[in-house]
């Protein structure tokens, strides 16, 4: 296990090390100057020139990317342009919004896997919940999240369609409400945080539970032919206790790897979702990036969700090989 | 991205594969030929001018025009039409590339074996291992929006997924026995390769290629919406939601249609690669 | 007899494959008396497996069953009951083994689990490890399936069956996926244990010699059928029925005449399985009638005293003579030049994963093999699985580098290679015309004379020439088979190395195959090098046997003083593991 984890904290190095050099080169080949956009258009020549030599910009492009790793490993992100803060305290402030978002998306979009796999198993002759999963799986990000604005906020008013309170001005200790308000004893913030989030993350969670459904539903067709599960239903076992204790677990690994990879996927449907229920999360401060043409902001969330996506990847190894003994780690 | 399945190859009886398909695949293969005419005569068949004001602004659905028009009073239905090209030959474009890229790289490793084949799959693996929609989208924005850079960006992380399946499958089917069967028969290399490997590798390739179809277009109508494709009076179908996505509870047809035809797009692919599928695997 | 622990009145079953339904057992009837050990003998494809899923009611629901009939067990009736009273029959009343034990464990739970589900406690679980036979019970009860040998796992899975104390055990196969030298002590293991407890055993296999060796009564059945019922020694020494009567004859032991080819039954198997009023093996029978075609034959009473479904019962003897003068073998081409040299052959192969710092470890797999094989002999290599046979068939291939030693071929030309899975070994989207000409091409024949020695050698090894134009997949498995063997011999090679071509065949294919390989190489005067698990084949087929065990040949010698007087102890075992037919008859 500890060689696992030094094998893999190794790997992780590598990885973000290759994501850092991409997003270095990408910021390098930038036509615009830095310099001149972090002092404005308006600051004198001289200015700018000091600012070029004290960021840096003077060097060779090796020693320029090895400052650059050395500040990230310091958690110097450089400044975004637009907001004029460290990109580090920008995505300290609206990560933790984002990460609400995200965690709630996996968990409805692992019970949505849940409720879609079993329909396809238990209706497998009637076409219909294909069918369904097939179109579930065809819509766009933004379709699903402007119906779902549509009919369930504008037209029935349901769930609210926009931002995370009804409050305004709420902070909380760790930034991620729901927690916030059961922690300040204020359970009607928790309530109202978990309606806003109910839409953005349905939305999100749609094509992590095709995804996974699927997946999860194939593993389990085809481990319920295994002539282990036989053996366990000729020792005279129930139905229900054999799926659980023999079919799920043996099932699991698959639709593991696919949720890890949904991870991976997930950060370009976050622009669109946080973009259209307003959700000010790192996805809506990047399409606001973009808007600015803020580079070194997108490219630094981009790095930081990238290494997030890695340790996902590496926990959804460590989950696997708990399923499943034979993969060793 | 890709559905990774593979399996044992079967008969490809003449005649039989056709009745495998069910009626909705079929349908769906249907689709699939009907929105490539409309991405190339579209144009030729739309009603109106595309990039004109042709009416009143903000006129719902209705005979005339059909999905209404927009903030300046131009036909959607017409530039909806030119939308699907935008969309749909970018799309196949981009899965044609990444497949003559990944399938030659791909029969390259699995034929070399040894270190190459070690090398080949470090490089992909890190490929797949870095989340590539976001360093598409940081690419597309340094690089500039753009539907070439668009293009390019989405290959570059695609093709590592045809190579590595074609070099899965070639290396699957030269360990099988009539690979090796035919090499003691007495088999050259050359034809070894183009008669007894490739036509191997072929269902399972085109099978991913299809179904990716419509994972291209989401992917491509993902980048659209943000902005990286063509600039602002082109009428690109995610990017036209994206615009008018403040007029949802007004003008409720201006981001709902287009989104709707990338849905129809994608069903209509997806029921392709199904078919396909059961066409060629008899599943 | 006491009341039966098992009844079976007249079962249909019905199951579909793609959609299709059709018939797999068409009025099936049997008793057992508690305690007894019914043999079930068939082919595959004969609904054998069928039976022992139906009563222990674990048909696949994706097969759809239709069934119709009675099964009680101990007066619970099976078919049709509640879920929860099948699953009261399944913990109390039937037990089963499977035929292949790799899977049958849950990959995911220790063993010591999977016991405890019935409700054993941890006591009675180390207790039935212990009376399996399994060394260090604690630690395999600890240990998950996969960190267990095949024959481990088969033992795990009687123990988990008999500590129920099951009024019937349903055992299918249960020994085909083991070892030889496995085989034998599983099969004492389990009818031991049924002895001890009064369990019942109904024992599915396709080998008679099997089924003579442990049970009371035999069923045999063809096509869903029954076609003879009876005394297992009655049914053996005098058959009652064609079919019986030729599976007797096919099958070959260490007994059987080698100087003569094998008999064997028409394989020509009916796809569609028959249902209606005639006889299921009409199309297949010596002795078939007019009446045969138009009337289903019941099972009654024969002059030997079992029961068997045919008409035509009083001539079987006839049949049985005729199939004893079965033709001999062509003379040999033989020569006293080498086909194939092998001299000190060394071969390993790294084991495991290496570690971060270590030196790869590395498992020798032969250490140090020397062989020689003239032209127009056959030498079988017998030895069971990892004991290098078939490293060393790759090396004398060419299709693997040893580490050390020398392969010389008789004029330097690779020898050509008979696999295992001839389905294969042929390549499905190519006609088999255009495979076997792959191998004329480098002789600049033009391509009137490339057809003419195609269909000469589909002629050859009986393979009618117009199926030049098929694809594989249209062909039976026995016909790829010979296709491969075509392919091999269009031009004929100086050496040909064998497989293990006939393990996964029925006795009738095994026969055939034989009889076509030991004809080709004497008329060819091939060399052969034949791998083989089965010492009975490689008696048949070979002019020396060689035993290889753990990379090292053991012995090597002419057949029958290998049979009769092995030196090696694991020659020893091999031979007294094969189960004999004719030394059952001589005992009785």
């Amino acid at each position: 296990m500890a060689s696992y984890l030094l094998k893999r904290l190794a790997g992780l190095a590598l990885v973000l090390l290759v994501m850092s050099f991409i997003v270095f080169c990408l910021q390098s080949i930038i036509p615009a100057d830095p310099a001149r956009s972090l002092a404005g258009p308006s600051a004198p020549q001289e200015t700018v020139d000091q600012l070029r030599q004290d960021m840096g910009l003077n060097d060779p492009l090796l020693v320029q990317y090895g400052s650059f790793v050395s500040r990230l490993t310091q958690g110097d992100l450089g400044t975004s342009i637009r907001t004029r803060q460290p990109i580090a305290e920008d995505v300290l402030r609206y990560g933790p919004a984002t990460l609400e978002l995200i965690i709630a998306a996996m968990l409805m979009g692992t019970a949505l896997a849940f409720i879609l796999a079993f329909a396809q198993a238990t209706l497998q002759r009637s076409g219909g919940v294909r069918v369904g999963m097939l179109a579930l799986g065809s819509v766009p990000i933004f379709l699903t999240a402007l119906l779902l604005a549509y009919f369930l906020w504008f037209r029935l008013g349901w769930f609210p369609g926009s931002g995370r309170l009804d409050i305004r001005r709420f902070s909380g200790p760790t930034g991620f409400f729901v927690l916030d308000g059961l922690l300040l004893g204020r359970p009607e913030v928790s309530l109202s945080a978990l309606r806003h989030l109910f839409l953005p993350a349905l939305a999100l969670s749609v094509p992590i539970a095709v995804s996974v459904g699927r997946s999860l539903s194939s593993a389990l067709v085809d481990v319920m032919r295994q002539p282990y599960i036989r053996t366990a239903s000729g020792k005279g076992l129930g139905a229900g206790y054999i799926f659980l204790r023999h079919g799920l677990r043996n099932a699991a690994s698959a639709p593991l790897a696919m949720l890890g990879l949904q991870v991976g996927l997930l950060f370009g449907n976050l622009l669109i979702v946080e973009r259209v229920f307003a959700w000010p999360g790192l996805g809506l401060y990047t399409v606001q990036s973009f808007a600015t043409s803020d580079l070194p902001a997108v490219l630094g969330v981009a790095l930081v969700f990238g290494a997030f996506y890695i340790l996902v990847t590496m926990l959804v190894e460590i989950a696997q090989s708990l399923a499943d003994p034979r993969i060793a780690l | 991205m890709s559905v990774m399945t593979s399996g044992p190859i079967t008969s490809q009886n003449t005649g039989g594969w056709l009745r495998r398909i069910g009626w909705l695949e079929r349908v769906g293969l249907l689709g699939v030929l009907a929105v490539t005419c409309l991405a190339v005569f579209g144009p030729l068949i739309a009603p109106f001018d595309p990039m004109l004001r042709v009416a009143d602004a903000y006129l719902p659905p209705g005979a005339t025009h059909l999905f209404g028009t927009d903030e300046i009073g131009r036909d959607l239905f017409s530039r909806v039409l030119l939308g699907v090209r935008y969309t749909w030959l970018p799309g196949l474009a981009v899965i044609g590339i990444a497949l003559v890229i990944g399938s030659a790289v791909g029969v390259f490793a699995g034929m070399m074996g040894g270190w190459v084949d070690a090398l080949f799959q470090r490089i992909v693996e890190l490929f797949l291992v870095l989340p590539s929609t976001l360093i598409a989208i940081s690419v597309v924005a340094a690089l500039g929006p753009g539907l070439l850079n668009t293009m390019i960006a989405i290959t570059i992380f695609w093709w590592p997924w045809y190579a590595r399946m074609t070099r899965d499958e070639v290396r699957r089917i030269r360990s099988r026995p009539h690979v090796e069967a035919a090499r003691i028969a007495g088999v050259s290399d050359m034809r070894l390769m183009l008669r007894y490997l490739l036509p191997g590798t072929v269902p399972a390739l085109l099978i991913a290629a299809t179904l990716d179809v419509a994972n291209i277009i989401l992917t491509l109508s993902l980048m659209s919406f943000l902005g990286l494709g063509l600039p602002a009076p082109a009428p690109e179908l995610g990017a036209m939601t994206a615009r008018s996505i403040d007029s949802l509870t007004t003008y409720w047809w201006l981001p709902i249609l287009p989104a709707i035809v990338i849905f129809v797009m994608s069903v209509c692919a997806n029921l392709a690669g199904d078919g396909i599928r059961s066409a060629l695997r008899g599943a | 007899m006491r009341d039966p622990v098992l009844s079976i009145r007249g079962l249909h079953v019905r199951l579909s494959r793609d959609g299709q339904a059709s018939t797999v057992l068409d009025g099936i009837d049997l008793d057992m008396a508690p305690g007894e050990v019914v043999a079930l003998v068939g082919e595959s494809g004969s609904g054998k497996s069928t039976i022992g899923l139906a009563i222990q009611g674990l048909l696949p629901a994706e097969s759809q069953p239709d069934i119709s009939g009675s099964i009680r067990l101990a007066e619970s009736e099976v078919v049709g009951a509640k879920p929860d009273a099948l699953r009261q029959i399944r913990r109390t009343l039937v037990r089963g083994v499977p035929q292949d034990p790799m899977g049958a464990l849950n990959p995911t739970m220790t063993i010591g689990r999977q016991m405890a589900e019935t409700g054993l406690t941890s006591v009675e679980v180390l207790d039935w490890l212990t009376r399996v036979g399994l060394p260090d019970p604690e630690r395999i009860a600890r240990d998950m399936p996969h960190r267990l040998s095949g024959g481990q796992r088969q033992r795990v899975l009687i123990a988990m069956s008999m500590a129920a104390k099951p009024r019937l055990l349903i055992a299918d196969e249960p020994t085909t996926a083991l070892d030889v030298t496995v085989q034998a002590q599983i099969l004492a293991l389990l009818t031991d244990l049924a002895r001890e407890q009064e369990t019942a055993i109904l024992f599915i296999t396709h080998d008679l010699a099997v089924a003579a060796e442990l049970s009371d009564r035999v069923m045999v059945l063809f096509g869903g059928r029954v076609a003879e019922l009876g005394d297992t020694r009655k049914v053996v020494a005098s058959p009652a029925h064609p079919y019986s009567a030729g599976l007797l004859s096919a099958r070959f032991d260490l007994d059987t005449d080698r100087n003569r080819q094998l008999t064997s039954l028409s394989i020509d198997r009916d796809r569609r399985r028959p249902e209606g009023a005639h006889c299921n093996y009409q199309a297949r029978c010596p002795l078939a009638s007019s009446t045969c075609r138009l009337q289903r034959p019941d099972l009654k009473e024969t002059a030997t005293g079992s029961r068997a479904a045919c008409f035509h019962s009083d001539r079987v003897p006839e049949l049985l003579l005729s199939a004893r003068t079965a033709p001999e073998w062509p003379e040999p081409i033989a020569s006293d030049a080498d086909a194939l040299e092998l001299y000190r052959i060394r071969k390993s192969f790294p084991a495991g994963r290496s570690t971060l710092f270590g030196k790869k470890r590395h498992t020798q797999v032969l250490a140090g093999v020397d062989l020689r094989i003239r032209l127009g002999e056959c030498v079988a290599l017998v030895g069971e699985s990892g004991s290098g046979k078939s490293t060393l068939l790759r090396i004398a291939a060419g299709l693997t580098q040893a580490d050390e030693g020398d392969v010389s071929w008789f004029g330097g030309v690779p020898p050509q290679v008979v696999f295992q899975d001839a389905v294969a070994a042929l390549t499905p989207w190519l006609t088999i015309g255009e495979q076997i000409r792959d191998r004329l091409r480098p002789l600049g024949l033009n391509r009137s004379e490339q057809d003419k020695r195609i269909a000469e050698a589909l002629n050859l090894v009986g393979i009618d020439p117009a199926l030049a134009e098929a694809l594989p997949s249209e062909l039976s498995g026995g016909q790829c088979q010979r296709v491969t063997v075509a392919r091999a011999v269009v031009v004929p090679p100086r050496l040909l190395l064998c497989d293990e071509p006939i393990s996964a065949m029925d006795v009738s294919l095994a026969a055939q195959t034989l009889n076509l390989l030991g004809t080709l190489r004497r008329q060819l005067g091939m060399g052969m090098l034949f791998v083989t698990h089965d010492l009975a084949a490689a008696r048949l087929i070979a002019d020396r046997i060689a035993v290889l065990e753990k990379g090292q040949l053991v012995e090597i010698g002419e057949p029958d003083q290998i049979i009769s007087a092995p030196q090696a102890p694991y020659t020893k075992t091999l031979v007294s593991a094969v189960p004999r037919l004719h030394a059952q008859e001589a005992r009785l």
